[in-house]
């Protein structure tokens, strides 16, 4: 589903985030993208949503080099990738429903299949009746439920979480990946940047490993390690 | 783009409209002030123009013939000038005639109009020209006296003294118009870098949501087309308003107008031209504030 071909990416001063990355993604997969701070991790996934062009390489999704995206293709192309952040990324001034609307209000979408599609969403991460309450009123937890209550709502076939639980407990962290964990039962293939061991760890699937822009491993049923 | 997104992102673009309050303010005043003076460039130079066609007007040659000529090859020489592609109109004025209208001009100067009774007929047939281009005089007048009828002709009642006035009016207006011009341009110009500035920081308001937006796929016209609408409404009041001022403003400048130039009529001029009027003050407006988006977007909006 997901190919990175000899892929590098370059900042403009001379930053090598990442160096000939090839990966190959399937569909319906879990895997953890694993590493310190500043190894790439985030940048793979921008790549990912066309949110930074590649320097070197290609990615194919679903076999089509995702460079050649025009304009217009490139919105139909984020709706395939539902992205969550450790920083939740949620309008204040909307409730939960409206902050999960808005995805599909801004892709043209009618109000009753919104109604409809947003109310089906909040069930599976268990925010029903949240819905009419404002971020500011919910826990870290909860708001990044929203958040990928958000990021799932038009049905992506791929869940891309940034360090999702970075600003989260122990007790709302292990609840977010149980989330990931459900949806990527109900088919969606997730991808789980993050540099929190524990949670790697326990999830047991697979775990690719970055180190200076570099894969360094590639495990089925991987652990933490570097 | 269909329908529903259409509506949703002008609906967007009114709502941030409303939100920005005083700026929204300063920014229609700049605006309702660029277009008072496009608006007044355009009154100035529509009087200058009126002028210069009324003097222009006013201005004919009169060839005068000789007393004595026969009538019938006079009449033929002012059917041949009144072909002449630059003519408008040549009139034959018999001595007759010429007599009558003399005799109207003074009828109040009884010592005048004795001293004719005693002369008898004095005066003289002439062809009165009115010219389209009053340009083209010297060389009308060159042609006839070259002609086969030049012994019919005793004098020319000289245009050249008129000449330096309609050219000195005819430069009076380009200046106008070139000054009006850059006048209009540079508050073109400030007012769109004051919505442009407007819009900008509904962007920066706003930027959480074109990030999400961004992030979950939005149309791009969706993002760009709050701020579109946001544009073309600063444009869009300012143009009303604009409106309000011009009738009051026009309806007591009035006396001073007419002083200048008598022949506009102001009031008839606004109720004839009310359309055009309405939309160029519309137009002007919008595209101001549209231009000012655009740029914005352009700089800020990377969708
Ligand atoms: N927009 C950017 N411009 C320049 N350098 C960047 C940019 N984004 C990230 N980097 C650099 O690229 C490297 C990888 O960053 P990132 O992908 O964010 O790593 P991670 O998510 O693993 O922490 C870091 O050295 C970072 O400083
Ligand atoms: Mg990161």
């Amino acid at each position: 589903m997901i190919k990175f071909h000899n892929v590098s990416k370059i900042y403009s001063g001379d930053v090598v985030a990442l160096r000939n990355i090839n990966l190959d993604i399937n569909s319906g997969e879990f895997v953890s993208i694993v590493g310190q701070s500043g190894t790439g991790k985030s940048t793979l996934l921008r790549l990912l949503i066309l949110e930074e062009l590649p320097t070197m390489g290609q990615i194919l999704f679903n076999n089509r080099d995702i460079i050649t995206f025009t304009r217009r293709e490139i919105p139909l192309h984020r709706r395939k990738i539902g992205v969550v952040f450790q920083d939740f990324k949620l309008l204040n001034k909307r409730t939960v429903f409206e902050n999960v609307s808005f995805a599909l209000e801004v892709a043209g979408r009618g109000s009753r299949d919104i109604r409809q599609n947003v109310g089906q969403i909040l069930d599976i991460v268990g925010l029903t009746d949240k819905s009419n309450k404002y971020p500011t009123q919910l826990s870290g937890g909860e708001q990044q439920r929203v958040a990928i209550a958000r990021a799932l709502v038009h049905h992506p076939e791929i869940l891309a979480a940034d360090e999702p639980t970075g600003n989260l407990d122990m007790i709302n962290t292990w609840e977010i990946i149980e989330l990931l964990l459900r949806i990527n039962k109900l088919g969606t293939t997730v991808l789980l940047a993050t540099h929190n061991k524990d949670t790697v760890d326990r999830i047991n699937r697979r775990v690719i490993a970055l180190d200076k822009g570099m894969v360094i491993r590639d495990q089925k049923e991987g652990k933490y390690m570097i | 783009m269909e329908w529903l997104t259409f509506w949703r992102g002008i609906a967007a673009g009114i709502k941030n409209f409303f939100r920005n309050g005083w700026l929204s303010i300063a920014t229609i005043s700049i605006i309702v002030l660029t277009l008072f003076i496009i608006n007044t460039v355009f009154v100035i130079s529509l009087i200058a123009k009126e002028t210069l066609e009324d003097i222009q007007n006013k201005i004919d040659v009169s060839v005068y013939f000789k007393g004595d000529i026969d009538e019938n090859k006079a009449r033929e020489l002012v059917g041949l000038i009144s072909k002449m592609p630059e003519v408008q109109e040549a009139k034959y004025f018999s001595k007759e005639e010429a007599l009558i209208a003399f005799k109207q001009k003074h009828n109040e100067d009884d010592i005048v109009l004795k001293s004719l009774e005693e002369l008898g007929n004095p005066l003289q047939p002439s062809v009165s020209i009115k010219m389209k281009n009053p340009n083209a005089y010297q060389s009308i007048l060159d042609n006839v006296r070259n002609s086969q009828y030049k012994d019919l002709i005793s004098d020319v009642d000289y245009y050249s003294e008129k000449k330096p006035i309609i050219e000195r009016l005819n430069n009076i207006i380009q200046a106008i118009r070139k000054i009006g011009m850059a006048i209009i341009m540079i508050f073109a110009i400030i007012a769109i870098l004051v919505t442009f500035n407007s819009i900008r920081l509904t962007m920066f308001n706003y930027r959480r949501e074109v990030e999400i937006m961004k992030l979950v796929g939005a149309n791009p016209w969706f993002i760009r087309l709050p701020f579109i609408t946001e544009g073309m409404l600063y444009g869009f009041f300012a143009a009303w308003i604009s409106l309000i001022i011009l009738y009051p403003v026009i309806y007591f400048s009035l006396p001073y107008l007419n002083s200048v130039a008598p022949n506009i009529d102001a009031i008839n001029f606004l109720h004839s031209q009310a359309i055009k009027i309405v939309a160029i003050q519309l137009g002007s407006g919008v595209i101001l504030g549209a231009i000012s988006s655009l740029i914005a977007i352009r700089k800020y909006l990377k969708v």
